[in-house]
């Protein structure tokens, strides 16, 4: 059970207060609701180079990094589909420079040339690095278009390819921070060795200031629905076929969604599993294989990819998958099984609300989501799953027709 | 009313916040063997380690320590694999092994309720572990594949290679793995080194979290029972590692988009007392994200996505090290400006500024380390296996924060040396001398 305490400036802006007082550290976590499904389709990955940008100086502060690592601090930040979220840590004592710092770049930033410039191309080698340098690095750059024809999930974060960040201008930048870098258009969290009268204060001093932005109306082409299982096709230089199936999934606020993540570890959490079990250890056919969901706000994404073992073709590989959630489709789960599922569930939840900074960025995504209150009531959500919930889910999301396989193939060396 | 606030200048610092560790209380079970103690009793979380002297160093064929380690849990006397993890599954508990150069074993993670089904198997793995053949086969085969994929990215390869440099090969440390080296394996290599080194004599135990009388007297009952005094003996190995005098390795990989540079020494060892000017050198340097490398080669040029440098401590000896991928096209470019930032150390004081800046993030950076039931767990058991007092971190921050740019300078001088370091590169490698 996280407690906290709730206050919204005029200017829309929504804190957040959790306090710890084990710890002689401060997080503050400020998630700004802009994602990558945010972006235009010709101007791909901006929204995570926007993030750069935001370490490029603000308005009254040339450096951001420099008078954090002064005041002891740390910091990062993260973008993926629906959010981008930035956080730190810091002695207590030293909370207000947080506010001095996070207050100035959602006032205003510097949108210095240089820094636009060097960011292109420092997200440029974190392209390359992480998607095109190492093997099976472009697999969803792959799989997304593959499984999305209309809904922006069909890009990935980093973009769609390395043009659409080479061509970003000023401009741009200027105008997407005036969409969506507002105080009403962001979630702020304080947690660990803090009083939280001070802080609604503090905040108050800082952040009261800040004009407030147009409120927001977004409207995401929704997917239409899958009617035939598609397939693609691709060889590469790397060791091992590999295959990556996606099925589409409810969204996150959908009650499905416990479901569905609860199938996935039944699939594949832990090295009791069924897939782990059955299809690397007993079959072989696998040397790893996984089952996960994407966890995104609008319908995600249900995925099982696997590395195949030298001698196993696609074909057998496949069907053996089919087999394991035709087994799911028509036949109960054990009591115990699905018990053991909600248990791993229960304790993970446990294992990621020990640090400060953990309950912070929990604690704003699910007011993003909807209020933060719902963090509490998690355990209990997954705990309702009945064996029936599984079997239904099962059927429709693994229907006929709704599979969509990427072929990743080795090439064979000459 | 709210006052406006003034943007220009940061907000004052509060008041320096003081490391606060202090060494674990201890007790012994039946068998000797000493448990360590880092209570936090607000939370539901337990976690248990287990360490022994079966790292990477004291095997005398490649794999034998990794291999005995992961493969514990596949099987004991009674119970199969898959009844194990079924176990370990149910009570949503993680059995996570470890293994470095020095030291090995295994942490048990779990919520304090479920504990007490869990302290019985663990003693079964540790005690009675079968390491059925069919499962080295199929780890063998496994964790042969996941190398070959490794090995394709110029990164894991160079740390690799650069590893075998700083250390010398046919060393204790400088062992560089092969693909040959995994169809050697074999279960009678496993069983000799679990044998001698999963033994109760110089294996200590940590247990932190939420713990309980009850607790302590469960983990007498099960861990405490393992036999002592049957120990196979074992001996050190001959040569941790040795001075070598290959400076340059290049690795070329056509096509690379990026090349992956490594740059360091074999470094001070942890009880010099000039060892806090190298770790104070080594932070200004690339120590974190303000430092000198970061700011020049990823802020200022955009050759790459990071860059750092870090003293790597290991019992029998440290090594230094600099390490990142660039722009493949910037390689030489790259390693000039690196080797023009480490120079820049050896011929001009460091300014007041960037070293208060310095001081007051490792000052941050300590509280950090140290904060919570786990991290504290992770220091106590690197501080163990280097075998120093917990509170020497106290004494390390203190003489940190005491350092003048006179003295790392000085230092600099000494220990930075770019012309007597070892040079990796892996990617592409034309145009470099």
């Amino acid at each position: 059970m996280i407690q906290f305490e709730r206050f919204q400036l005029d200017n829309g802006l929504t804190v957040l207060v959790h306090q710890d007082l084990h710890t002689p550290m401060a997080a503050v976590n400020i998630l700004y609701k802009v994602g990558a499904r945010d972006e235009d389709p010709e101007k791909t990955g901006f929204a995570h180079l926007f993030e750069h940008l935001m370490f490029g100086g603000s308005i009254n502060i040339p450096s951001y990094d420099n008078p954090l690592q002064q005041a002891g601090g740390e910091n990062n930040a993260f973008t993926n589909n629906d959010f981008t979220n930035y956080y730190l840590t810091l002695p207590k004592n030293n909370l207000e420079t947080a506010f001095w710092l996070e207050s100035d770049r959602m006032l205003s930033l510097a949108f210095s040339k240089k820094s636009l410039k060097v960011q292109k191309q420092v997200v440029i080698e974190e392209f390359k690095q992480n998607y095109l340098n190492q093997p099976y690095g472009d697999v969803y750059l792959l799989l997304k278009p593959l499984v999305y024809k209309t809904h922006p999930y069909q890009w990935n974060t980093i973009g769609k390819e390395i043009s659409h960040i080479e061509k970003a201008t000023m401009s741009d930048v200027k105008s997407f921070y005036a969409r969506y870098y507002n105080p009403n258009n962001a979630v702020m969290c304080v947690s660990g060795n803090v009083q939280p009268e001070k802080v609604f204060q503090q905040v108050e001093n800082w952040f009261g200031s800040i004009p407030s932005g147009a409120t927001l109306d977004r409207n995401y082409p929704a997917e239409p629905e899958q009617k035939e299982n598609r397939t693609l096709l691709v060889e590469r230089d790397v060791p091992q076929n590999a295959m990556y199936m996606a099925w589409h999934m409810p969204s996150r606020t959908d009650e499905n969604y416990y479901t569905c993540d609860l199938i996935s570890d039944l699939l594949s959490n832990g090295d009791s599993s069924r897939l782990f079990q059955r299809l690397v250890k007993e079959k072989q056919l696998f040397t790893d294989i996984n089952a996960y969901i994407t966890g995104d706000i609008d319908p995600g994404l249900f995925i099982i990819s696997g590395k195949l073992n030298a001698d196993v073709d696609f074909q057998t590989a496949e069907q053996e998958i089919d087999v394991e959630l035709t087994e799911l489709k028509e036949h109960w789960v054990e009591e115990e099984e699905l018990q053991k599922v909600k248990n791993k569930l229960e304790a993970n939840l446990v294992f990621s609300e020990i640090s400060i900074l953990g309950k912070a960025m929990s604690l704003s995504y699910f007011e993003m989501l909807s209020k933060a209150e719902n963090i509490n009531n998690e355990i209990e959500k997954y705990r309702s799953v009945s064996r029936e919930n599984i079997r239904e889910q099962a059927q429709k999301m693994f229907a006929e027709g709704k599979k969509n396989v990427l072929y990743y193939k080795a090439k064979q060396s000459s | 009313m709210s006052t406006y606030p003034n943007r220009n200048q940061a907000p004052g610092l509060g008041s320096t916040q003081t490391l606060n560790i202090r060494e674990p209380e201890s007790f012994k079970l039946d068998n000797s063997i000493p448990v360590y103690l880092l209570p936090a009793n607000q939370q539901e979380a337990t976690r248990l380690d287990i360490v022994f002297d079966a790292g990477t160093a004291y095997q005398s064929q490649k794999l034998q320590a990794g291999a005995v380690n992961k493969l514990l849990k596949e099987g004991t006397k009674t119970k199969t694999s898959y009844e194990i993890t079924k176990t370990l599954d149910f009570y949503g508990a993680y059995l996570e092994p470890f293994s470095g150069k020095d030291k090995a074993g295994i942490t048990l993670f779990g919520l304090h309720k479920y504990f007490d089904k869990l302290l019985p198997l663990l003693h079964e793995i540790i005690s009675e572990a079968v390491f059925p053949e069919e499962e080295v086969r199929l780890f063998a085969e496994r964790k042969k594949q996941e190398f070959s994929i490794q090995f394709q990215k110029v990164r894991y390869r160079a740390s690799l290679e650069f590893n075998e440099m700083l250390f010398g090969s046919n060393t204790a440390y400088g062992q560089k793995l092969k693909e040959t080296d995994f169809d050697v394996l074999n279960r009678d290599l496993i069983v000799e080194f679990y044998e001698k080194h999963y033994q109760p004599a110089g294996a200590y135990f940590l247990l932190g979290g939420k713990t309980s009388s009850e607790l302590f007297i469960q983990l007498n009952d099960t861990l405490g029972k393992l036999p002592n005094g049957q120990k196979k003996t074992f001996s050190e190995p001959d040569i941790f590692w040795k001075e070598d005098n290959e400076l340059q390795r290049y690795i070329t990989k056509e096509n690379a988009l990026q090349s992956a540079l490594r740059i360091g020494n074999v470094t001070l060892e942890r009880s010099h007392p000039d060892y806090p000017k190298l770790y104070l050198l080594n932070t200004i340097l690339g120590g974190y994200f303000g430092s000198r490398l970061m700011s020049s080669l990823r802020e200022d040029k955009g050759y790459t996505y990071g860059i750092y440098s870090s003293v790597q401590n290991f019992k029998h000896g440290n090594s230094f090290t600099i390490a990142t991928e660039v722009n493949a096209e910037h390689t030489v470019a790259a390693l000039k400006e690196i080797e023009k930032q480490t120079n820049l150390l050896r011929t001009k004081k460091v300014s007041e500024d960037e070293l208060r800046t310095v001081k007051n993030y490792l000052q941050g950076s300590f509280l950090r380390y140290f904060d919570g039931p786990f991290s504290l767990a992770d220091q106590f058991l690197k501080s163990q296996s280097l075998g120093l007092h917990f509170e020497h971190y106290k004494e390390m921050l203190e003489k940190l924060m005491q350092l003048t740019p006179e003295e790392i300078l000085e230092s600099a001088g000494k220990y930075l040396d770019f012309k007597k370091m070892k040079v990796l590169v892996a990617g592409k490698t034309d145009g470099l001398k």
